[in-house]
């Protein structure tokens, strides 16, 4: 049998995995703590940031490839990223006192400008310093929605974002983005900054 | 005492001796796994030889604690310095913290030296770090050979009590012992009150110069 035939042969010809390539070692220094860095630390392809921290028992820690660079993420895995036998840096964060402040909530755009929800629809005014216009905005599931303006000034017709809006009929007309806005309160920010920009060229012309 | 603690090391250091073929004799079968395409013996061998580096990690680290830190830590820390300590965080009504550094004789420490760190958060009641200083402080130290010593920040309220640490303190000092600092907790309040504490770390701490009267062992007025 030709040698090419011969399954063996070829399973001897395959790359074949050594196990430096599944393990690799790393160390873990904390610094200011004035301990050397720990070593010994398996780490696999599938080794996570926590996971690691949790090993060595360092759980509310963040770990850093070196001291001069930005913290892996979480449930990063790191595999890829640190070369065998290197030293990985941890930090803990100091926190101190009794109670977390929560983040504070500012209501959005939406919210303070008293848009109401019914049905798939959102709807409100745009507000500006030159009047409200009537509005809606169609929730969509994969991208922030539709806008629409009702009765659009007429001023907006000589505005250079005009061609954006559509007539929809009933004096509805959709808006438009060139760049898609990442929330519907940017969404609204945008058209009334259009609005404005619209009314002060206006005044300018007159 | 010291008699004992040598033969624990001893004992120790032959077990280790055993963890150390045993890797060898799993990693040599690992090896022949993987070539003959055994992937499950593979896997399992290698989570074996991951048992044994963290057995050897524990191992490590209670000879180095038999070895070295059998003697209760001194902290030595003066007057003048506490007070200025006080006297910063006293300065603004929202909590902040100092990094405290000094220098380490064996098992002698001393406290002399605040370190300015930028804050992420300041409230009256909580104070965190800024992550990024902090990393730059504690690699600043490390590059020159220091440690984190201790870390001080003030509580409101008035009285011996309102120095007591409260659960977020705590999981901070516990997280700083498990990393291996040797740092104590300070809790300061506006009436010159200040606590030292720690959590299994044992320590004496002495306050040397005027104007601080020793109130309980870690209780300290100014």
């Amino acid at each position: 049998m030709a040698k090419e035939n011969n399954p063996e042969f070829n399973k001897a010809k395959e790359p074949q995995i050594g196990v430096m390539d599944m393990i690799k070692k790393v160390g873990i220094q904390v610094d200011g703590s004035g301990t050397a860095p720990t070593d010994f630390f398996v780490v696999t392809p599938d080794t996570t940031t926590q996971e690691l921290l949790s090993r060595a028992n360092l759980s509310n820690y963040e770990l850093c490839p070196s001291s001069s660079e930005l913290p892996f993420g979480q449930n990063e895995e790191i595999f890829d990223k640190v070369g065998d036998n290197t030293v990985l840096y941890a930090y803990r964060q100091a926190t101190v006192g009794s109670f977390q402040p929560i983040s504070q909530q500012y209501p959005s755009l939406l919210d303070q400008r008293g848009w109401w929800k019914d049905g798939p629809y959102y709807f409100g005014y745009f507000r500006t310093r030159y009047g409200s216009f009537q509005g809606k905005i169609r929730e969509r599931t994969f991208d922030i929605g539709d806008f629409f303006i009702k009765d659009p000034p007429p001023v907006l017709k000589s505005h250079e974002h005009w061609a954006c809006f559509t007539d929809k009929g009933d004096g509805w007309h959709s808006i438009h983005f060139e760049f898609a806005p990442e929330s519907m309160s940017e969404g609204i920010k945008s058209i009334e900054s259009v609005l404005i920009s619209a009314f002060k060229q206006n005044l300018s012309e007159v | 005492m010291e008699n004992n603690i040598a033969a624990c090391c001893a004992s120790l250091e032959a077990v280790n001796y055993g963890f150390n073929k045993k890797y060898k004799s799993i990693l040599t079968q690992m090896e022949c796994s993987i070539a003959n395409g055994q992937r499950n013996k593979a896997q399992s061998e290698l989570e074996i030889l991951m048992t044994i580096a963290d057995c050897k990690r524990a191992l490590n680290q209670t000879q180095s604690l038999l070895r070295k830190d059998n003697h209760k830590l001194i902290y030595y820390c003066g007057s003048w310095f506490l007070r200025n300590c006080l006297k910063e965080l006293a300065k603004i009504k929202e909590e902040s913290i100092l990094y405290i550094t000094g220098l380490n004789f064996g098992s002698i420490r001393t406290l002399d030296q605040s370190l300015n760190i930028k804050h992420e958060i300041q409230t009256t009641s909580y104070a965190s770090v800024d992550k990024q200083d902090n990393r730059n402080v504690l690699a600043t130290l490390n590059r020159n050979g220091q440690h984190l010593n201790a870390y001080f920040h003030a509580h409101p309220g008035y009285g011996i009590n309102a120095t007591m640490p409260s659960p977020t303190d705590e999981e901070l000092q516990i997280d700083l012992e498990k990393g291996g600092y040797k740092a104590i907790g300070g809790i300061f309040n506006r009436e010159g009150y200040v606590r030292f504490f720690s959590g299994s770390l044992e320590y004496e701490i002495e306050v040397i110069g005027k104007g601080v009267e020793k109130i309980d062992e870690n209780i300290f007025k100014i």
